[in-house]
C-alpha cells in the first residue's frame, strides 16, 4: 500500500515508519505542526489537493488531527489515527465521525468514552515496541558508565506550565486556584482512585469553569470545558506533584538517576543526568538500570504509556504505577511489577534491589513477551486487518 | 444503690435508665436547661443539691459535661460519662482530670488520646443497644443519625479567597473517597499553619487544653464532610418523596457515619438495628469488621449507589427483612446494652477500689 505518514514531533514515529516499510508498504512522510497546521485553512486546502490525486491508499498519524480528517474525507481516503495521548481533545471532534476515520486508542477508557459519544470506528490498540530495533543499538563504555545505576527515571516533571495552563491559571479566580491546588495535592496522594472530573461536578464549580475560564476550543470540538480543564490543567499538576514526590522519596533511600531536562535541584540526593536521545540513548538507560520507574501522566486513565513498552523492549525491569490496561497483556510479578502508593513503591524497590535473580527473570519475561506479541509490525498488521474489515462492511452498507 | 441520670438530650439516656433499673438501681432523672456546659454555676448548684437530696451514689450522662464533673467533685460521687456522640470537644476541659470521673468513649483512638490526662479513668467502650422492636412507618426512608453537634470550628469570613477554595477542594476530594482517610498525610506544615490561622473555635472553654493543630484541622474537615454527606443523603431521600423524619423506624434506614469516627459504631445505627430496622450505611472499617456486609447490613459506596440500593431494597421486601433479622441478631449478640452497662460497673468498681 502507499501510505502517507503524518510526521510531527512525537516519540516512536521512526519505528512506525520502519515497520511499515518492512511490511512492504511504500511510505511517504510529510511534516506536520499540530499547533499551527491543524487550524490553518490553507494547509487543509493543500492537503485536500495532495490527496485528490488518489496516489495514497491510506493516511496514518500518531494522534488525531481534524485538518487531516477533513482532507481525507473530501477525497474518500482512509485516515488511520493511532492515539498515544489521553485525553486527546483533538479527537473529541465532529470530524472523528467521518466514515474514513479509523481511530485506535492505546487507552481503553478513552476508547470507551469515544464510543459512548457515538464515534463508530474506534478500537482499543495498545502501543508497541520492536525489540529488534532496540537490540541493535550499540553502546560505548562511556555510555554504559553514564547510564548504569540502581534506580532510573526518564521523563519530564511537568514543572513548566504549557501555554494552555498559563492561560487557564491567569483566568482563574483566587478561589479556583486554591481549589485546583487542593484537588491536585489530594489526587497526588491517591494512586488507586481518579476523581479529577468528579470534583468538578458541583454546580458552582462548573459555573466557575464555564463562565470564568473561557478556554480556547478548537472548531468542531465536542469536548466539555470540564474535561478540558481536568485534562489540560489538573492532570499535569497532579503528575508534577507525583513525580516530585517519587523523586524525593526514592532518592532519600536509594541511588536514583533522573534523566530529564527538568530541574531536580531541590532533591539533593537525586542525580540528574540530563536529557537522553529517545532512539539512541534512552534504551541504554533502561538496559543498564536495575529498576526503571514509570509514573504515568494522570490523565491517562487505564492505558500503557509508551515508556513502559520502551523499558520492557530494552530488557529493563519495569516498576510502574497501577494502570489497568497493563493487566490485559502482562502479569505482575512475572513480566513487570506495579505499586499502589508511595510506601508500596519504596518497599518494592528495596525488594527487587535485593533479589537480583528474580528481577532479571522478570525483565527477561517482559522483554520476551513484548518481542513475541507486541511489536510494531504485529500491531500495524492488526490495524490494517481491522480497517479492511471495516471497509468491507462499509461497502456492504 | 442510687444513680442520677443527667438528661442532656441523648436518645440513649432512656435506654440506659431502664437498664440501670433492671439492674435493681434506683434511678433519678435530673433535667435542667444547661446554659453553659463549662461554667453554668446555677446548674452546678442545683445538681449538687439534687445529689445530696437524692442520696446519689453515682451520676451518669451520655456525654461528657464539665459542669457535671465539677458538681461530682464537690459532692465526691463518681461521674460516669459515656460519650456516644460525635463530639468529644469537652474532653479538652481541665475537669477531665477530676478523680471522680469515669469517662467512657465510643471511639477508640479518642480514648487513647485522652487516656494520659487521667489514667485509669478514661476507657474505650462501644455503645450498646436494646433489642426492643419499634414500629415501622411503612414505605419510608430516613436517616439514622441524630443529634449532631458540629461543627466545632468555623472558617473565618475574612480569610483569603485562595484558602476558601483550598479548603473546599480538600473537602470535595476527601468526600469522594470512602474507607481511606488521606487528609492527614496531605496537609503540609506550611498549609497547617495557614489553616490554623483561619479556623475559629467558638465552643472553647477558658480552661481547655491546647489542641493539636492537626487535630483541629482534621476535625473541622471531617465534620464539614459529614454534614455535606448527610445533607446530600437527605436530599436524595427527599427527592424520592418518601422521606420520614421523627420517631419510629423507616422501611429503609440510612446511616451516614461521621468521617471523624474511624472505629466507633454509631449508637443511632445500633438502636435502629436492635429495633429490627434495615440499615444501609457508608463504609467504615469497624462497621465492616463487626457486621457481615450484605447479610446483616448493606454498604453504599457513593450517593448514586445509595439511591440505587434504597430503591432496590424498597422493592425487595423479603431480602430486606432477612437482612434486618440477621442484623438485629448480631446487635443482640455483640452490642447488648446489658453487657455494656456491666462493663461500666466493673470499671467503676475497680477504679474506686484502687
Amino acid at each position: 500500500m502507499r501510505i502517507l505518514f503524518i510526521e510531527w514531533q512525537c516519540f516512536g514515529a521512526m519505528h512506525v515508519v520502519k515497520a511499515l516499510e518492512e511490511l512492504g508498504h511504500e511510505v511517504e512522510r510529510v511534516e506536520f505542526n499540530p499547533n499551527k497546521d491543524n487550524t490553518d485553512e490553507s494547509y487543509v486546502r493543500e492537503a485536500i489537493k495532495v490527496l485528490s490525486y488518489q496516489y495514497f491508499d491510506i493516511v496514518l498519524s500518531y494522534n488525531f488531527f481534524s485538518a487531516i480528517a477533513r482532507a481525507c474525507h473530501e477525497n474518500g481516503v482512509i485516515y488511520i489515527s493511532w492515539l498515544y495521548d489521553s485525553p486527546l481533545f483533538q479527537v473529541w471532534n465532529t470530524t472523528a465521525y467521518y466514515p474514513e476515520c479509523y481511530i485506535f486508542s492505546f487507552d481503553q477508557d478513552q476508547c470507551d468514552g469515544l464510543k459512548r459519544e457515538g464515534i463508530r470506528n474506534v478500537y482499543y490498540m495498545p502501543l508497541a515496541a520492536e525489540t529488534i530495533y532496540i537490540d541493535t543499538i550499540t553502546e560505548t563504555k562511556e555510555q554504559v558508565d553514564r547510564f548504569k545505576g540502581d534506580v532510573a527515571f526518564v521523563g519530564k516533571l511537568y514543572e513548566k506550565k504549557t501555554d494552555i495552563q498559563r492561560k487557564i491559571y491567569k483566568a482563574s479566580p483566587e478561589f479556583f486556584r486554591g481549589y485546583a491546588d487542593a484537588i491536585a495535592e489530594a489526587q497526588a496522594q491517591l494512586q488507586s482512585a481518579n476523581f479529577l472530573e468528579e470534583v468538578l461536578e458541583p454546580a458552582d464549580i462548573q459555573k466557575c469553569i464555564l463562565e470564568g475560564l473561557k478556554m480556547d476550543k478548537e472548531e468542531g470540538t465536542i469536548a466539555s470545558s470540564v474535561s478540558l480543564y481536568a485534562g489540560y490543567y489538573l492532570a499535569p499538576n497532579v503528575t508534577l506533584r507525583e513525580r516530585r514526590n517519587m523523586i524525593k522519596k526514592v532518592s532519600e533511600s536509594f541511588a536514583l538517576n533522573v534523566f530529564t531536562l527538568s530541574s531536580t535541584k531541590r532533591y539533593k540526593k537525586a542525580v540528574n543526568k540530563g536529557g537522553v536521545d529517545y532512539y539512541k540513548e534512552m534504551p541504554l538507560v533502561f538496559r543498564h538500570s536495575k529498576i526503571n520507574l514509570n509514573m504515568t501522566l494522570r490523565s491517562i486513565k487505564t492505558g500503557i504509556p509508551l515508556r513502559c513498552w520502551d523499558i520492557m523492549a530494552a530488557g529493563g525491569f519495569l516498576l510502574t504505577n497501577y494502570q489497568a490496561d497493563m493487566l490485559k497483556h502482562f502479569e505482575p510479578g512475572v513480566d513487570f511489577d506495579y505499586f499502589i502508593n508511595e510506601e508500596d513503591m519504596l518497599q518494592k524497590i528495596e525488594y527487587y534491589l535485593n533479589h537480583e535473580e528474580e528481577r532479571r527473570k522478570i525483565a527477561r519475561n517482559g522483554y520476551e513477551k513484548v518481542k513475541k506479541y507486541h511489536g510494531y509490525k504485529m500491531r500495524l498488521q492488526e490495524i490494517f486487518r481491522i480497517v479492511e474489515e471495516g471497509e468491507k462492511s462499509r461497502c456492504v452498507r | 444503690m442510687r444513680a442520677v441520670i443527667c438528661k442532656v438530650g441523648q436518645r440513649m439516656e432512656t435506654a440506659v435508665a431502664e437498664e440501670l433499673r433492671r439492674e435493681a438501681l434506683e434511678v433519678g432523672e435530673f433535667a435542667r436547661i444547661l446554659k453553659d456546659k463549662d461554667y453554668d454555676v446555677e446548674y452546678i448548684q442545683a445538681l449538687s443539691d439534687y445529689i445530696k437530696e437524692y442520696g446519689a451514689d453515682m451520676v451518669w450522662s451520655m456525654e461528657y459535661i464539665p459542669v457535671i464533673s465539677r458538681a461530682c467533685l464537690v459532692e465526691k460521687v463518681p461521674y460516669v460519662a459515656w460519650i456516644i456522640g460525635e463530639s468529644w470537644n469537652t474532653l479538652y476541659s481541665s475537669t477531665i482530670q477530676n478523680p471522680w470521673n469515669f469517662v467512657f468513649v465510643a471511639e477508640g483512638h479518642i480514648a487513647e488520646r485522652f487516656w494520659k490526662k487521667n489514667p485509669g479513668h478514661i476507657f474505650y467502650l462501644p455503645p450498646g443497644a436494646k433489642a426492643d422492636v419499634l414500629s415501622e412507618v411503612p414505605g419510608t426512608v430516613g436517616l439514622c443519625n441524630w443529634n449532631m453537634e458540629y461543627p466545632v470550628y468555623y472558617m473565618k469570613e475574612d480569610c483569603s479567597e485562595y484558602m476558601k477554595g483550598y479548603v473546599r477542594g480538600l473537602i470535595e476530594a476527601q468526600q469522594r473517597v470512602y474507607g481511606y482517610h488521606f487528609l492527614p498525610n496531605l496537609i503540609t506544615k506550611k498549609r497547617k499553619t495557614e489553616l490554623g490561622k483561619i479556623l475559629l473555635e467558638p465552643m472553647r472553654g477558658k480552661d481547655y487544653y491546647q489542641k493539636n493543630l492537626q487535630v483541629r484541622i482534621d476535625d473541622f474537615l471531617c465534620d464539614t464532610i459529614t454534614r455535606n454527606e448527610r445533607e446530600e443523603a437527605v436530599q436524595i431521600m427527599k427527592d424520592m418523596e418518601i422521606f420520614h423524619e421523627g420517631d419510629g423506624l423507616c422501611t429503609v434506614n440510612v446511616n451516614v457515619a461521621s468521617r471523624k469516627c474511624r472505629t466507633g459504631i454509631p449508637y443511632d445505627m445500633l438502636r435502629v438495628m436492635g429495633a429490627g430496622g434495615f440499615v444501609i450505611t457508608n463504609y467504615q472499617d469497624k462497621i465492616a469488621s463487626s457486621f457481615v456486609i450484605g447479610e446483616e447490613i448493606v454498604v453504599y459506596e457513593d450517593m448514586k449507589e445509595l439511591q440505587d440500593k434504597i430503591e432496590y431494597y424498597l422493592e425487595h421486601e423479603e431480602e430486606r427483612k432477612q437482612i434486618a433479622i440477621r442484623g438485629r441478631r448480631r446487635v443482640k449478640e455483640d452490642f447488648s446494652l446489658q453487657q455494656r452497662v456491666g462493663d461500666v460497673f466493673y470499671a467503676v468498681t475497680e477504679g474506686l477500689r484502687r
